[in-house]
């Protein structure tokens, strides 16, 4: 199922990143929300800042990723989430593209 | 063969004098001109070495569907027999396992590793027969290659950036609703089915709601970004190496597995072409070696050495190639070179009209000058053209 939940335990004062990582040499692009707030939109997210975890306690971070298969050798497909305030938290999904050639994942982190 | 050369020069001019029926473009990496990509690496050695182009190649992305394919070879013989008839299959093995971790950046990055990520191995069979004292013998052959290209860092395609401009509208009003459901009813984010059936629901519908050019769009520029990325730039340098075996042979009606293979290892070959590859100037060198024992009392071999370069613009290109070639057949041995000028000019995307002038290899009938003027084919890969035989 190309959604995910989860918690993210935060620490008041260490800053919270973001990472996507899209697989399989697969390209796409992705949307973070926090709460109602976008964050990026783009096709690389690498070290997103989130706030330090004071502020982003209680928050909701929603990441839509959608994922084109432009590879000839296969039609694998996948987006780890990755969440980096000392501890990292990894979530990652994996899905094969058919006919339509794009794959939506979702995922949503909740900040404890 | 003044006549000759004034002919194709005729040719060549009224060549130039053609309409512009095509739109001028950029010469893309990978359809230079025909002879530059025939000097390339054989796409797959196998079936180089033996000679062949299948019409059905297997194309196996998994282990399990390799095994399904070669018992599906078996399953077609009359008689059981560990080597297929008319079997061909390729296999990129590094993509028979998934690689969550392998970004497209670091894939386009190149280096080292490029080789092994591009590793392909290829198989065939076919059925041969050769003379000898004892009269034609049948037997199969098999062919196993290897082929890796190594490549630097390349070039960010520019239909990523199109994809996105369709893509990232579908994405973005995705989060926005989800972020909204989940501000208007909280508990839903830990309710990973109802996030599902949201997101599902969602995303089935901005795809509906996509504009029909705006799909095209999307159909089109995938197929174009899988293709500039086949396509690589820059260094690049392809290997291969291929090997053919003989293992049965005939006895009367019926082929059968022989105690010991007569034909053995009878065929080797092994290329190597460094290049650098733009949309104006082009270079490729050479090496490449061939050696035959099919017939045990004439084993001939080949080497050449040398390379192309071609400098193109817009539908027009102009090349240069200097190859040395050794070769023998039993005792004999011959030095032999071809030194080539062309003019090629593209009419369609995979049709070049080429004036060709210079000294040929073969030089039996005199001088050996080459002054011709050809329509050639160019599908963007080297063309199944055999290896260069002794006396071919």
């Amino acid at each position: 199922m190309p959604t995910q939940v989860a918690d993210h335990e935060v620490r008041d004062s260490v800053p919270v990143f973001l990472t996507i990582l899209i697989g399989e040499g697969q390209m796409g692009f992705s949307t973070v929300f926090l709460d109602q707030e976008k964050q990026a939109a783009r096709r690389e997210v690498r070290r997103l800042p989130l706030g330090d975890g004071a502020e982003a306690r209680g928050k909701v971070l929603v990441v839509s990723t959608t994922v084109v298969d432009i590879r000839g050798e296969h039609d694998r497909t996948s987006v780890t989430v990755q969440l980096s305030d000392g501890i990292e938290q990894e979530l990652r999904q994996s899905e094969d593209a058919h006919e339509s050639g794009v794959v939506n994942y979702l995922t949503v982190i909740r900040f404890v | 063969m003044r006549t000759l050369v004034t002919r194709a020069v005729a040719v060549g001019l009224s060549l130039l004098a053609l309409p512009t029926f095509v739109s001028a473009q950029v010469v893309d990496t990978t359809a230079i001109t025909p002879d530059f990509n025939r000097l390339k690496t054989p796409e797959s050695p196998a079936f180089h070495i033996l000679g062949i182009s299948p019409s059905a190649i297997s194309r196996p992305t998994s282990p399990r569907s390799f095994a399904f394919s070669f018992l599906d070879a078996l399953r077609g013989r009359e008689q059981f027999s560990l080597i297929p008839s008319n079997f061909a299959v390729e296999v990129n093995p590094y993509w028979w396992s998934s690689h969550p971790d392998l970004s497209f950046e670091e894939y386009q990055a190149g280096g080292i590793r490029s080789l092994y990520r591009t590793l392909t191995l290829s198989l065939a069979t076919t059925d041969s027969t050769v003379s000898g004292p004892d009269g034609d013998r049948s037997f199969r052959r098999l062919g196993v290659g290897v082929r890796g290209n190594l490549f630097g860092r390349q070039q960010e395609p520019a239909c990523l950036e199109e994809i996105g401009v369709v893509v990232q509208p579908l994405t973005d009003p995705l989060a926005r609703e989800v972020a909204t459901a989940i501000a208007q009813d909280p508990a839903l984010a830990t309710d990973s089915t109802g996030l599902e059936d949201l997101r599902k629901r969602t995303f089935e519908r901005l795809l509906i709601e996509l504009p029909s050019d705006q799909k095209r769009v999307l159909d089109q520029k995938r197929e174009q970004c899988t293709d500039e990325i086949a396509d690589r730039s820059g260094f690049v340098m392809s290997v291969a190496a291929a090997a053919g075996l003989g293992f049965l042979e005939s006895r009367g009606d019926t082929t059968v597995i022989v105690p010991t293979p007569t034909g053995d290892l009878n065929t080797l070959g092994f290329w190597a072409t460094p290049s650098y590859l733009s949309g104006r100037f082009s270079g490729i060198g050479v090496v490449r070696v061939l050696w035959e024992d099919i017939e045990a009392d004439t084993t001939e071999f080949a080497w050449d050495f040398g390379g192309r370069a071609v400098y193109s613009s817009g539908r027009y290109a102009a090349s240069a190639e200097a190859l040395y070639r050794r070769r023998g057949r039993g005792d004999e041995r011959m030095n032999e070179y071809r030194l080539a000028t062309a003019f090629d000019i593209r009419v369609t995307q995979d049709v070049w009209l080429t004036a060709t002038f210079g000294k040929d290899f073969e030089d039996d009938e005199g001088s050996g000058l080459i002054a011709l003027a050809s329509l050639q084919w160019n599908f963007g890969k080297p063309a199944p053209r055999p290896p260069p035989l002794p006396g071919a």
